[in-house]
């Protein structure tokens, strides 16, 4: 049985169950306010720094094989074969054909030179200079909130146990881990209700606690892997209320045997992928994920089969959104020369800038705004026309 | 403040010198790269990671059973308010779960002396240098610095200034946050004794901050003390402090007069902590009718386990996979994991903070599952009385006798508005 978590079901329920609605005045507003638009947005972070160099193989560079040579086999060709998409996200291949993927091969936060896991997720999520200065302690995404018309809690919404920097802040937004279920008798709820109803302070978070707690709880539970689940729930979200989302995927930390080692993070990644797009249906066509790391990873394997932190790396987009089925921002290729310190894949573009085009297609915002508010001194260069 | 001259329950934390030396074995085992096989490197070191973890787990069930057996609380409560004050995790690499062993040793010996000591121990320690990249300081015109080109680092000394001592609204500039980083150089640890000044990386030369010049040669460590102890002393961080503890101690929005009264004793008693909780608790603003602040996820699941009977040795003998499913996870999804802070600033101190949808729902969710663990469950009729004394609200003593059985009567006691205040 699939249970439709709308408050009008809950009201249903509740009157079903002898209690009056007047018991949670506070519905209202949230019930009533209107929805920023129709478009979703869903920012993945990868966490861990992804090898986009193993992504997507630029196989068509000269001095890619040497430079990784127990990780440039097999792949899937895309477009003029240039680039090859990783083995295990073969099924993402029509979705390039359909024009619902795109990469971004070379671009990175303004993060440089330190490497770390745990201050480069704070900047990607942060979207602020690498200044620790001007490091702020919201996320973009929720300033981005700040920005909109009609935010509600429900507007945006982080799924998964991991705290989501990117969505901290002032905006209100809504934090749920799938598998939160609440198994309570008809009489708990009732009394739990009534309880939080007398009290300000818990009168919204306990009913919405409630009411999403109980709602998980008569999902099938249908199992599958990490990503699958938050999908499944987030399309659900995405269905109803939500417009901004965020999850995040780890296990992109491949310092030894990489060959083996990535292929369940990107299965997981494909996964949440595909899972989004059956699950949103129609929806999908309005649709945009962006999926993006904290640095990519050093152009040469190293001596176990892995590599070490980069700074270059890719950015992956999809949806129904997008004007798709292209590689975005250039290539600036592996020669020696070419790389960053000798090391690492150049960036040629700040990732900012790509998420910055997005949510102004998307939701009409104003580049003084984003480059102001959401992206404090980001130059957003030129319009990359990244949606239909 | 009889509590805070009672010896604490006993807690057998994992001393922060076993995190060291992991980390010192890791780094050892790494070394051998090229003679040794990766997967043996790797296997190797994922051991000790292990061990770390499991000994955070042993951690969390002694500081729990330490909570619950602590019979009135305020220590422990200004135990956490200073553990958020000094935010520090060691998520950054170098040692893991070390949060616990700082908190022990660096902030729960000095939270009832002069505030100066405290300071000093926490800015210092290696968990609090890890955290804001002290270690990677390097003053340059230090011996070092003029040999490499490296160069200041300037995350700690920002903290300081902006979340240890004057506050963000304090008076002072990027150029006061710079010269106090040039003064911190040379604070360092190493895995072999921990922390450690080194003169090979201290700015040599005098620093002036606020006016008063620090420093000089030859560089000494008692320098960056002499500037700590003046820091503890300004004004702004007295109103700093006294806002702070305010605000966690008695309301989001404290009467000015508390924290004034509060500023005040501090300064005259020369920076005594003592002086600045008296004159807190002594101020009727702070005897509030209502309960105006939330209690943390890990003092709530402590008063809960506490008010349902269990004992701290039940406690302190779960096994790890107990420990995991019914402390460590709930603690996560309630919004406090533990060994981890959320950022250099700490937790949000607002009533409200705690209180998400998310956060609240696995608070319901581990109040209905803790009747598992009971023995005997009692009665709730009898029970809100437990739980709450006589400060339960009627409509809690409506619902205590509603429940349709005494494990949900429990839970529904335990996830109330009224038991989750304070």
């Amino acid at each position: 049985m699939r249970h439709d978590p709308t408050r009008r079901a809950f009201l249903q329920q509740v009157a079903a169950l002898g209690c009056s609605a007047a018991a949670s005045p506070f519905l209202t507003p949230i019930a009533m306010a209107s929805a920023p638009g129709e478009n979703r947005l869903v920012v993945i972070v990868l966490r861990g720094a992804m090898d986009g160099l193993d992504v997507l193989r630029p196989t068509g560079d000269a001095h890619f094989a040497a430079l990784r040579p127990s990780l440039s086999e097999g792949g899937t060709p895309l477009g003029n074969g240039f680039f090859a998409l990783h083995p295990v996200l073969s099924d993402l291949a029509p979705l390039w054909q359909a024009g619902e993927l795109a990469f971004v091969p070379a671009t990175s936060t303004p993060y440089r030179d330190k490497r770390s896991h745990f201050d480069g997720q704070d900047l990607l999520e942060a979207g602020t200079p690498d200044d620790d200065a001007a490091r702020a302690r919201d996320g973009w995404l929720n300033r981005t909130l700040t920005l909109l018309p009609g935010v509600t809690a429900r507007t945006a919404f982080a799924v998964g146990r991991e705290r989501m920097r990117i969505l901290d802040g002032t905006a209100p937004m809504t934090h749920w881990s799938p598998g939160t279920e609440l198994d309570l008798s008809p009489q708990a709820r009732l009394l739990l209700d009534y309880l939080y109803g007398q009290d300000p302070l818990f009168s919204e978070a306990g009913l919405t606690a409630l009411e999403m707690g109980m709602a998980s709880g008569m999902m099938e539970d249908q199992g599958g892997p990490a990503g699958e689940v938050l999908a499944r729930y987030l399309g659900e979200q995405l269905r109803g209320e939500t417009r901004i989302a965020s999850l995040s995927l780890s296990g992109f930390d491949t310092h030894v045997q990489q060959a083996r080692r990535l292929r369940p993070a990107l299965r997981n990644l494909q996964t949440t992928i595909l899972t989004l797009r059956a699950e949103l249906g129609a929806i999908w066509a309005r649709t945009t994920v962006l999926a993006m790391t904290e640095f990519g990873r050093t152009a040469r394997e190293n001596g176990t089969g892995g590599t070490d932190h980069g700074t270059g790396g890719a950015m992956l987009l999809a949806g129904g959104a997008l004007k798709g089925g292209r590689v975005l921002g250039g290539w600036p290729g592996l020669s020696e020369a070419a790389l960053y310190d000798g090391r690492d894949l150049m960036p040629l573009s700040d990732v900012r800038a790509y998420a910055a085009w997005a949510l102004r297609d998307m939701y009409g915002l104003r580049v003084s705004d984003l480059t102001r508010t959401v992206f404090p001194g980001l130059d957003m260069g030129d319009n990359p026309g990244l949606l239909l | 403040m009889a509590d805070l001259d009672h010896a604490a329950p006993a807690a057998r934390i994992t001393p922060f010198s076993s995190r060291l030396e992991r980390e010192a074995q890791r780094t050892r085992i790494r070394a051998q790269r090229g003679e040794v096989p990766a997967e043996k490197i790797m296997e190797q070191v994922e051991q000790l990671s292990r061990a770390d973890r499991r000994d955070a787990l042993v951690d969390l069930r002694q500081d729990i059973a330490r909570r619950v057996a602590e019979p009135v609380g305020f220590r422990q409560r200004l135990v956490d308010f200073w553990a958020n004050h000094f935010a520090a995790d060691t998520r950054p690499g170098r040692f893991n779960s070390a949060r616990t062993a700082y908190i022990e040793e660096a902030i729960r010996p000095h939270i009832a002396g002069d505030f100066a000591q405290l300071l000093r121990a926490a800015v210092l320690h290696p968990v609090m240098q890890n955290y804001l990249n002290q270690n990677r300081s390097v003053g340059p015109f230090s011996r070092v610095g003029r040999r490499t080109g490296r160069g200041i680092n300037e995350n700690l000394a920002r903290e300081l200034l902006e979340l240890h001592t004057l506050g963000v609204d304090g008076d002072y500039t990027q150029d006061d946050v710079t010269q106090m980083a040039r003064l911190l150089t040379g604070v360092t640890f190493d895995l072999e004794q921990g922390y450690k000044f080194d003169p090979r990386i201290a700015e040599p030369g005098l620093i002036e901050i606020f006016g008063k010049r620090y420093g000089g040669r030859p560089v000494k460590e008692s320098h960056v003390f002499e500037a700590l102890d003046d820091l503890a002393l300004r004004p702004e961080t007295a109103a700093h402090l006294a806002g702070k503890l305010a605000r966690h101690f008695v309301a989001d929005a404290p009467d000015p007069q508390l924290v004034a009264h509060m500023q005040a004793s501090y300064l005259a008693s020369g920076g005594d902590l003592r002086a600045l909780y008296r004159a807190m608790l002594e101020h009727p603003a702070a005897w509030g009718a209502t309960l105006a602040k939330t209690r943390t996820p890990l003092n709530w699941i402590a008063a809960s386990l506490r008010v349902t009977g269990i004992k701290p040795a039940t406690i302190r003998k779960l096994d790890i996979g107990t420990t995991r499913n019914s402390l460590h996870l709930p603690l996560q999804l309630m919004g406090q994991p533990h060994e981890a802070v959320p950022s250099p600033a700490g937790y949000d101190d607002d009533a409200g903070a705690w209180i998400t949808p998310q956060a609240l729902a696995a608070r319901i969710d581990w109040a209905m599952g803790l009747q598992a663990l009971l023995p005997q469950v009692p009665d709730p009729r009898d029970f809100v009385t437990v739980a709450m004394g006589d400060m339960a609200s009627p409509a809690l003593l409506r619902a205590a006798r509603a429940a349709e059985t005494r494990g949900e009567g429990i839970a529904v006691i335990l996830a109330s508005p009224d038991f989750n205040r304070c």
